[in-house]
């Protein structure tokens, strides 16, 4: 329930930083982790790799707190979830959308990084909500279709650079120049599937699946910005998730 | 274990779409291939092991194919239906994506499950999907080629379907009582013989 307070302050910059802080440690755990398993037998050498790795894994649970209080305390303040069930022809026209679209836009994009084996990336859900904010100004958006719309907000968040970060994982299942174009274009594309939420993280899978297997396409027209042939991918494929 | 391939509605996923709109979707697709697979094993006495990268990209390989050759006359699209899952056959016979951890305990090697078990989970599959759509669209019971269960077709469809990945596609037709054309079987324009419903199948029956 919405708490009813005078002065809302923007729990947003709080939370992401928390989330920048929580992937900073958790990519730095894991390169401590790597180099700790090179440190072999006892002596000083283990003792130390030891003592970083117990450090280092304090510090993840303690900003995954922290991460969780600022989770919480957004959704007292705003009183909305995040909606997985809404389609983008459904927001078609509807205000103000930006932060409940632009957290929906953060989870579905981090769970398909993870589903795809690459969540060593980061999103920023600060850049999601920037791209909300100008793609809902873009000329033309209501007599847009679905497919135009979701094209139009998948280069907004391209242009945003949501998804940061250099460093792919070599277990994902998509190659590095691709994995920002496929995750992008799958979360565009689940957004224009109807589903329940029953069934939302199970079509936002099979978007995911589609998106990675048509790869190369997706990684072209994006290199491209070619929004028609982003569109024309977007609409061949909806029916399909 | 029966000689007759064993196929049933019953094994699909539900869904509130009509089947040929359900069968295009990734989601139920994959559901549904689970669900085949998983009761011919039980009914082979071998458990399958699916490789779901594989089953998207023969899903992708099969919409594409539908694509390429769905017919634009009205009268034609009947048929194309009856077609379009001997395109799946196809596409799930050139690329496998099950294997079986070992060889079937309740199919003797003589009978095509215990033969090939892999393409024959495939098969009822396909002839599942194809019997549950064919039903709902247009209450024609699908009858299967009394000589489904001859090992000496299934040595042959091993065989060309190797060296041939279109031979699937006629195979799966001929299983449907349709003679395919072995020039092109994967080719619906090219098909011979009469179809579900198409105009001239219609004179004859009346």
């Amino acid at each position: 329930m919405a708490m009813n307070l005078p002065f809302q302050p923007d729990p947003l910059p709080l939370r992401e930083g928390l989330r920048r802080l929580r992937h900073v440690v958790r990519r730095g755990g894991e390169t401590a982790r790597e180099v700790a398993g090179g440190a072999m037998g006892g002596g000083e050498m283990c003792i130390a790799s030891r003592l970083a790795t117990a450090v280092i894994a304090e510090m993840e649970r303690i900003a995954e707190e922290f991460d969780r209080m600022a989770s919480r305390a957004a959704r007292q303040a705003f009183g909305h979830e995040e909606d997985l069930t809404t389609t983008l022809d459904e927001l078609h026209g509807n205000a103000p959308i930006g932060p409940s679209l632009a957290s929906t836009l953060y989870t579905a994009l981090s769970l398909v990084l993870k589903h795809i084996g690459s969540d060593t990336l980061f999103v920023s859900e600060l850049a999601a909500r920037e791209a909300v904010k100008r793609w809902q100004v873009l000329p033309g958006r209501r007599q847009a279709s679905g497919g135009q719309l979701a094209a139009g907000l998948a280069m907004q968040l391209v242009d945003r650079q949501v998804i940061r970060g250099a460093h792919v994982d070599p277990r994902c299942v998509v190659a590095a120049p691709a994995v920002r174009p496929v995750t992008i274009f799958a979360v565009m594309l689940w957004l224009l599937v109807a589903r329940s939420p029953e069934e939302s993280e199970a079509a936002l899978i099979s978007a995911a699946d589609i998106a990675a297997a048509i790869a190369e396409r997706v990684a072209f027209v994006f290199a491209e910005r070619d929004e028609t042939g982003l569109v024309a991918l977007l609409e061949k494929y909806r029916n399909n998730v | 274990m029966s000689d007759e391939p064993v196929f049933s509605r019953a094994d699909l996923p539900p869904t509130n779409e009509p089947l040929r709109v359900a069968a295009r979707r990734l989601r139920w697709f994959r559901a549904a291939f689970a669900r085949v697979v998983g009761r011919v094993g039980e009914e082979l006495g071998c458990a399958f092991e699916i490789d779901d990268s594989k089953l998207t990209q023969i899903f992708i390989r099969w919409l594409e194919a539908l694509d390429r050759q769905r017919p634009v006359p009205k009268e034609e699209r009947a048929a194309f239906l009856e077609f379009a899952s001997s395109l799946a056959f196809r596409e799930l016979v050139s690329d496998l994506p099950i294997r079986t951890s070992g060889s079937p305990m309740r199919a003797r090697r003589e009978m095509p499950g215990g033969f090939w078990p892999e393409a024959y989970a495939c098969m009822i599959f396909c002839l599942t999907v194809h019997s549950a759509t064919l039903e709902q669209e247009y209450h024609v019971a699908t009858t299967i080629d009394p000589g489904v269960g001859d090992l000496r077709s299934w040595w042959s469809f091993r065989e060309n379907a190797q060296e041939d990945h279109a031979f699937s596609a006629g195979f799966f037709q001929k299983l449907l009582g349709h003679e395919p054309n072995w020039f092109v079987p994967e080719q619906f324009r090219y098909r011979v013989g009469r179809w579900l419903l198409e105009p001239e199948a219609d004179e004859t029956r009346a």
